[in-house]
């Protein structure tokens, strides 16, 4: 068969699937991926039912045992213990359990599709400036990478760009959806400002140590020069200029006004602490992403109320006499020192999926499991502000949860069925019609 | 030693045992059972609530090499070998034992066609090189088809093959002409030609693979070059041992299986290459589940490390039992490296290499403990701690001093 026709062998099973719609779909006896059909599509109206039987896990609090959640809309309108409403529909999910959705806080998806083929790639534009670039214009809607993530339970994702210096900034996008636009839940969601090497470099091959230090002086100087005139934009603006327009000092005064956070990657000691120190002569709203060495600034951090976005859980020890478990403790180091900690693979957009396995390592390695499920969750929600939509299941909030067959911190569980605002989404993906397509190849 | 009351997933013949004991005296496993009698003098663990597996197996490793992982200046570098750069002292080799792996198939990178003589190790982490590198074991070599060899991916694009064609060529070419070279020894042999042919490396290298003594283990993407270097093989009357990555592996699992090949391969990567686009987390259950023996590696210093885990993912995407996914990482790399009589489960006869877990070794929730090799412990989380305080006492230390010293000589500056 080739390519062609096994696309089309593809969308003619998507066709038959988007013709059968049961009312009530029932659940599926399998794990995801060894079903033959896979899960059947609700009806248009099915943004209103209740779900009942399943251990709830709010993400708020401790979890509710055969749980009912009751869903209106599109929204949640009843989180508790008590036999459902008569007047819909339900989803019976007994001994299954429903998590919110998670929440993938310093991704490429949507921007990358290929690491090694450039053309796919849209993650990094060129310079040191690009504060007004915006993750949500490139982001595409359709990349094959976004249902294999649905498929593991994360249907949100902070899609961030990974230039150099002031990078541009990030958007907090649906992973399901029909075009950019519906799929954009928060945009933009914080600046991006990737800080410089503190460090000199004294190897036999390195460039003098005068030359490093000038352009450390430089990058440093131009990332603050940038926010000073970000400042003086604004204060230009407030005090009524209005004939000047600059789309970068644009970008910049809406940062310098604190109305989206600074999201400083930084991952060594010198560097966390110069980018603590200047984001508060600066006065900005700093959260810290990739943190490596956060552990060892954990109290100044949590004194500064910044919060980080530890992608650095995987990373080996940065030093040979350091120990060997450090980073997989960290996280649990930056909470029980009192920062608010997301967790995050930092990774290509295809590895995103295991998200999951984060915080369920955080958790064996001294996080508590209520706050592990926090961290790819509703912490990732409040840090960029958009808790009062997503990151729990919690009345009032949007309907996007999933449900899966035991503790999704296990990697031996399996995602089931999903829901995004209220409506059941297709969980088929790409690498589930391959799968499909060559088990059944006859032997 | 005795480890006393485990559940052992014994990954052989007697499956899993709750409450059991096991028993190694001079380096091998004695008895696995309940109510084992520790010999005088022998140390006992008490093992209540904790598993026991076998030592992980890492099947693709670059763990321990020092200096460059690539000879890749040339296309066909069969003569390099793994075994004279290991480097015995590598702290990524310690951070590995600390995720319970005893032993890893050391390899070249895929830079070329055929990147060299690779080495079967044991972690003897601090030991020489001669203890690490196992012995009396076959010998692999590392060969590559697709997007590296060819160059894909990096320049500057003057060395020959740059596509899939001739990758293959420069295959066949290299096996026909040690076969040429072994006519050419056999004749002088003879008699019939005055004067032998010049000694080749290579070529005695490749020798031993066309005669079936050293174990191909082949970094490959796709369906088709899979295809090409069975083929190949069965033309020149051998097998090829081991598919590396083999993320296509799925596409072709009946005919890898009716050749005989196996398949050591990620979990779950994609997408960060052309040639990985069909990748797929279910390739190690449809291979498994075609008769292919599968193992899931980590190519990586840091996944290494977790490769307990890496082996759930078949229970996540399969659906495979979990005896079935711990094999990926235990006796099934150790079948690929042809050394499954020595190590990859726990059987009597068999090298003592264990791993006590905190919890089912599948889990997140699952801690390295304690990992023994032969008999000998080579790593303990509890001694790692001390030794940890003691490190950063010393570190502290040193810095003071340090620091002192710095103050000193700016004082003393007029």
């Amino acid at each position: 068969m080739t390519r062609a026709s096994l696309h089309r062998c593809l969308i003619a099973i998507f066709v038959a699937l988007a013709l059968c719609s049961p009312r009530t779909p029932a659940i599926a006896q399998q794990p995801a991926g060894t079903q033959g059909p896979g899960p059947k599509r609700p009806t248009p109206d099915a943004a209103t039912f209740a779900l009942v039987g399943a251990v709830v896990h709010t993400a708020t609090g401790p979890a509710i045992p055969g749980g009912t959640v009751v869903v209106r809309d599109g929204r949640i309108a009843v989180v508790g213990g008590g036999a459902p409403p008569v007047d819909v529909p339900t989803v019976r999910a007994e001994g299954l359990h429903l998590y919110p959705a998670l929440i993938e806080a310093d991704a490429v998806l949507g921007l990358v599709e290929i690491d090694a083929v450039r053309s796919t790639r849209d993650d990094a534009e060129k310079g040191p400036l690009n504060a007004n670039a915006r993750a949500d214009l490139a982001f595409n809607p359709d990349s094959q990478l976004l249902p294999v993530a649905l498929s593991a339970g994360i249907m949100t994702a902070v899609v961030t760009p990974r230039g150099d210096a002031i990078a541009g900034r990030s958007a907090v996008m649906r992973l399901s959806g029909w075009t950019r636009e519906d799929m954009t839940v928060k945009a933009p969601a914080a600046l991006h400002v990737r800080w410089p090497k503190m460090g000199i470099e004294r190897a036999p091959w390195s460039t003098p140590a005068k030359k490093q230090e000038k352009a450390r002086r430089e990058a440093l100087h131009d990332i603050d020069e940038a926010f000073e005139n970000g400042r003086a934009y604004a204060a230009a603006r407030k005090a009524g200029a209005t004939e000047e327009r600059d789309v970068q000092w644009e970008a910049l005064a809406a940062a310098v006004r604190g109305e989206i956070p600074v999201l400083v990657s930084a991952d060594g000691v010198d560097e966390i602490a110069a980018a603590l120190r200047w984001s508060e002569k600066r006065h900005l709203r700093m959260v810290l992403l990739g943190g490596r060495d956060a552990w060892r600034l954990a109290k100044p951090l949590a004194t500064a109320g910044v919060p980080v976005v530890y992608t650095a859980q995987l990373a080996l020890p940065q030093r040979v006499d350091e120990p060997y478990d450090v980073l997989y403790r960290a996280p649990a180091t930056l909470v029980a020192a009192g920062v608010k900690v997301a967790l995050s693979s930092g990774a290509a957009g295809s590895n995103a999926r295991y998200l999951s396995d984060l915080g369920g390592r955080a958790h064996a390695w001294g996080l508590d499991a209520l706050e592990s499920l926090r961290a790819i969750t509703l912490r990732p929600a409040e840090i960029f502000g958009f808790a009062d939509r997503l990151g729990s299941i919690t009345a009032g909030k949007e309907a996007t949860f999933f449900l899966a067959d035991g503790d999704i911190l296990d990697t031996r569980t399996h995602v089931l069925r999903a829901w995004v605002q209220g409506r059941e989404i297709d969980l088929r993906d790409r690498q589930k019609a391959l799968y499909d397509r060559y088990r059944n190849r006859p032997r | 030693m005795l480890v006393r009351n485990a559940t052992i997933w014994t990954e052989g013949p007697q499956g899993t045992l709750e409450h059991a004991d096991l028993l190694v005296r001079g380096g091998k496993v004695a008895a696995i059972g309940s109510g084992l009698t520790a010999p005088a003098g022998a140390v006992v663990i008490d093992a209540a609530g904790r598993h026991v597996t076998p030592g992980i197996i890492d099947a693709h490793s670059h763990t321990a090499i020092d200096g460059d992982v690539n000879e890749g200046t040339l296309a066909i570098t069969a003569q390099v070998r793994i075994k004279d750069v290991i480097d015995p002292f590598a702290i990524a080799m310690y951070r590995e034992l600390a995720g319970g792996v005893t032993a890893a198939n050391v390899m070249h990178g895929s830079a070329n066609a055929i990147g060299g003589q690779v080495v079967t190790c044991k972690w003897k982490w601090g030991e020489g090189p001669d203890a690490i590198c196992m012995r009396d074991v076959p010998e692999g070599i590392k060969f590559a088809l697709g997007e590296n060899p060819k160059q894909a991916n990096w320049g500057p694009h003057n060395r020959y093959p740059l596509t899939r064609m001739g990758v293959a060529e420069i295959i066949r070419e290299r096996f026909t002409a040690a076969l040429a070279y072994r006519a050419a020894r056999e004749a002088h042999a003879a008699g019939r030609r005055p004067i032998a042919p010049r000694p080749d490396l290579q070529l005695d290298a490749i020798l031993e693979v066309l005669d079936g003594r050293r174990l191909i283990q082949c970094h490959s993407y796709r369906q088709d070059e899979i295809l090409m270097l069975m083929r190949l093989a069965e033309e020149f009357g051998f097998r090829v041992k081991t598919f590396q990555h083999v993320l296509e592996g799925y596409k072709v699992a009946g005919e890898m299986a009716r050749h005989g090949a196996m398949a050591s391969t990620f979990s779950d990567w994609w997408a960060y290459k052309y040639e990985v686009i069909d990748a797929i987390p279910y390739n190690g259950a449809l291979m498994h589940d075609r008769g292919v023996v599968v193992s899931f590696n980590s190519d990586s210093d840091e996944q290494a490390r977790r490769l307990n885990t890496e082996a759930a993912k078949a229970v996540r995407y399969g659906s495979l039992p979990e005896s079935d996914a711990l094999a990926f990482v235990t006796i099934n790399p150790a079948r690929q490296l042809g050394v499954e009589k020595r190590i990859g489960s726990l059987e009597p006869g068999k090298d003592g290499d264990f791993v006590i877990w905190s919890a089912h070794p599948l889990s997140q929730q699952a801690i390295c403990e304690q990992t023994w090799i032969e008999g000998r412990r080579y790593f303990d989380r509890a001694a790692d701690a001390e030794e940890s305080k003691a490190r950063a006492a010393e570190r502290h230390a040193l810095t003071e001093k340090a620091r002192h010293a710095a103050k000193a000589d700016v004082e003393e500056k007029p």
